[in-house]
């Protein structure tokens, strides 16, 4: 009897083990709710999407300002203000606007046109086409380089572009560790592990594709400072032949209107 | 490219020294003619001119040596002969070098003074000289600023010369203004209408507007040919100075002439084959017949230019000869006349002087007879 008895505990206990270790699966991913690693990777995403959208936005904001920035300092402030009051919603300048007003005598007043048209343009006396037209070519040159290097080529747009490279790539470690990680989970279906991995796969794409873009970007920057460049040279070589071109007619006319006739006469009323 | 030219542009600054190109030349060319009469006067002052005293001295020097070779040489034969006539005749040079170069050379400061200022008013004259309702001196204005004024719109439009479409149409219309008010300021300059210069204005701004494209091109007044080449402008700097050198060089040339006076006069008394004096005053008077000869063909040219409205079209042709072929051939025909004009005074001076000295010899020599 005693040794029924022992047999029945024994019995017992056996049972309660076997159903333990029956649910330990579900006891297991019940007691790790707080650390699913799904839950885990999907508020991670989000922590990582909200890393994303902030960093964008301080992104646009920080280029936003440097924009101003160096409208400020590149450019002198009539046409500063006429910058100013062409921003759009997204706050670049439209440029189409500041072409027309720019070449309509909006910014003759510029130190810059001014000086230009006191150096080459005596015959002219108003600020002349061809120095609007080399003032708008410039600043939409400025503002080339000035996009380009605030949006991608500066330190702090190298600094946003590497954190975003960075949590990009955390999110694709999360990714494929949690990809990882399914392979190993009781999963009766062989499919759910294989879209887990091909998601794992996926992120690793992905985020070939962001360093691609992002050297795309980097390229591109780099691709429109150098045309801006060339841009200045060409414009440069223009803007230099039209002032040799006007200097040598200023230099006949003045050496034509110091024209005297023997016996002291000169041209036009009397002396 | 993009539309919206506003019709009247703001005020930039730079219009003070706008259109004032042709008139700060010719004022500075006319106190270029101020300083020249300045330098003149300085110069040859007797009193108080450095450099003519100096001269002055240095001629006195020469004379004085001079003098000493005469006593010695043409002293001992006129002793040896007893020719009253000879010995008059050497006192009459130290008598002239002594009238022009004493008192500092105060008569030959004179003398050379209202030498320059006949002849320079006679060089003025030609210019005043009239061919049918046209002086020399307005045709030549005209021709000149006609010239100036295109020179002036060529730059003006030369920015229009790389634009296509739209963008010359703006460009060009937007020079309307300015290229109306070179013409108005040429014509106020010289002071009379430059018909071909506003009919060549009047088409460079109609040309672009609707209706009023002419499609027949008259040669006068092509607008095409405010185009130009940047080594057009070069070609008349080059031209224009060329004639100012010419017109200068001759000032100088006649001042450095001036100042040789002294030592031409102290050379005169040495036996030479020509007196000195008299090549100076050959060489003195063939610069005002270079002048007087410039002045006259250029003057007559000018006319032709302006009574056949070719003044717009051959502006470089006729810098070309205002620089090139005039000043060449002025220098040519008072070159030739100057020589001939030496030779026949010094040939004909020789004799009068031989015959005066010779009249006074004998006169002595009678009163010395009729005495004895």
């Amino acid at each position: 009897m005693q040794l029924k008895w022992i047999l029945i505990r024994f019995l017992a206990l056996f049972l309660v083990l076997g159903v333990g270790s029956l649910n330990s699966p579900v006891l297991a991913r019940t007691q790790d709710v707080g650390s699913d690693p799904v839950e885990a990777a999907i508020q991670d995403q989000v922590n990582g999407s909200n890393v994303y959208v902030s960093s964008t936005e301080n992104q646009i904001n920080d280029f936003l300002g440097d924009v101003q920035n160096f409208v400020q300092n590149d450019v002198l402030s009539p046409v500063n203000n006429l910058i100013q009051s062409t921003l759009g919603a997204f706050q670049l300048p439209d440029l189409f606007q500041l072409w027309s007003q720019i070449m309509g005598g909006a910014a003759s007043r510029d130190p810059g046109a001014v000086l230009s048209e006191t150096l080459e343009n005596k015959t002219n006396g108003r600020s002349s086409y061809g120095i609007r037209e080399d003032l708008s070519k410039y600043v939409f040159r400025a503002m080339a380089t000035g996009v380009a290097d605030q949006s991608t080529l500066s330190q702090e747009a190298q600094n946003q572009m590497a954190q975003v490279r960075q949590s990009t790539q955390q999110n694709t470690q999360e990714s494929v560790r949690l990809g990882e990680g399914s392979q190993d989970l009781d999963v009766t279906q062989q499919i759910m592990q294989n879209l887990s991995q091909q998601t794992a796969l996926n992120s690793q794409v992905n985020e070939r594709v962001l360093q691609e873009a992002q050297q795309a970007r980097v390229d591109r920057a780099i691709g429109n400072t150098l045309s801006a460049q060339t841009a200045r040279e060409l414009s440069a070589i223009t803007t230099a032949d039209r002032r040799k071109n006007i200097s040598a007619g200023n230099a006949a006319s003045q050496q034509g209107g110091l024209l005297m006739m023997p016996g002291g006469v000169t041209l036009g009323s009397d002396q | 490219m993009m539309p919206l030219i506003a019709q009247s542009f703001p005020t930039t600054g730079g219009e003070s020294d706008a259109l004032d190109i042709i008139t700060s030349s010719l004022e500075l060319s006319r106190a270029t003619v101020e300083s020249w009469n300045a330098v003149w006067l300085v110069t040859l002052d007797p009193l108080a001119s450095g450099l003519w005293i100096g001269l002055i001295q240095l001629g006195i020097t020469l004379g004085a040596a001079s003098i000493l070779f005469i006593a010695m040489t043409t002293g001992k034969e006129i002793i040896e002969k007893q020719s009253w006539s000879e010995l008059a005749s050497i006192f009459i040079w130290p008598l002239v070098i002594m009238i022009f170069l004493g008192a500092n050379g105060n008569v030959l400061a004179g003398t050379i003074k209202f030498i320059r200022g006949f002849s320079y008013a006679q060089v003025q004259n030609v210019l005043q000289l009239q061919v049918g309702e046209l002086t020399f001196r307005d045709a030549i204005s005209n021709v000149t600023i006609t010239g100036i004024a295109k020179q002036q719109l060529e730059s003006l439009y030369s920015e229009c010369q790389g634009k296509v479409g739209t963008e010359l149409v703006e460009c060009w219309n937007s020079k309307q203004e300015q290229a109306q008010a070179i013409v108005t300021e040429a014509e106020r300059q010289a002071r009379s209408p430059l018909e071909p210069l506003r009919a060549f204005g009047d088409a460079l701004w109609n040309a672009s507007l609707p209706g009023q494209i002419s499609t027949a091109v008259r040669l006068t007044t092509d607008p095409g040919s405010v185009f130009r080449d940047t080594a057009i402008p070069i070609i008349r700097f080059i031209l224009y100075a060329l004639q100012w050198g010419f017109v200068n060089i001759l000032e100088a040339a006649l001042l450095l002439t001036a100042l040789f006076a002294p030592i031409a006069i102290g050379l005169s008394l040495l036996p030479l084959q020509g007196r000195p004096i008299w090549a100076w005053l050959t060489g003195f008077i063939t610069l005002f017949g270079i002048q007087l000869g410039y002045n006259i063909v250029v003057g007559l040219t000018a006319v032709v230019l302006v009574k056949s409205g070719a003044e717009l079209v051959s502006d470089v042709a006729f810098l070309f000869f205002l620089s090139i072929f005039a000043p060449g051939l002025a220098v040519l025909v008072a070159g030739g006349g100057g020589f001939a004009l030496y030779n026949g005074i010094s040939s004909n001076v020789k004799s009068l002087i031989d015959i005066f000295s010779n009249a006074i010899g004998t006169v002595t020599s009678i009163a010395l007879i009729r005495r004895g």
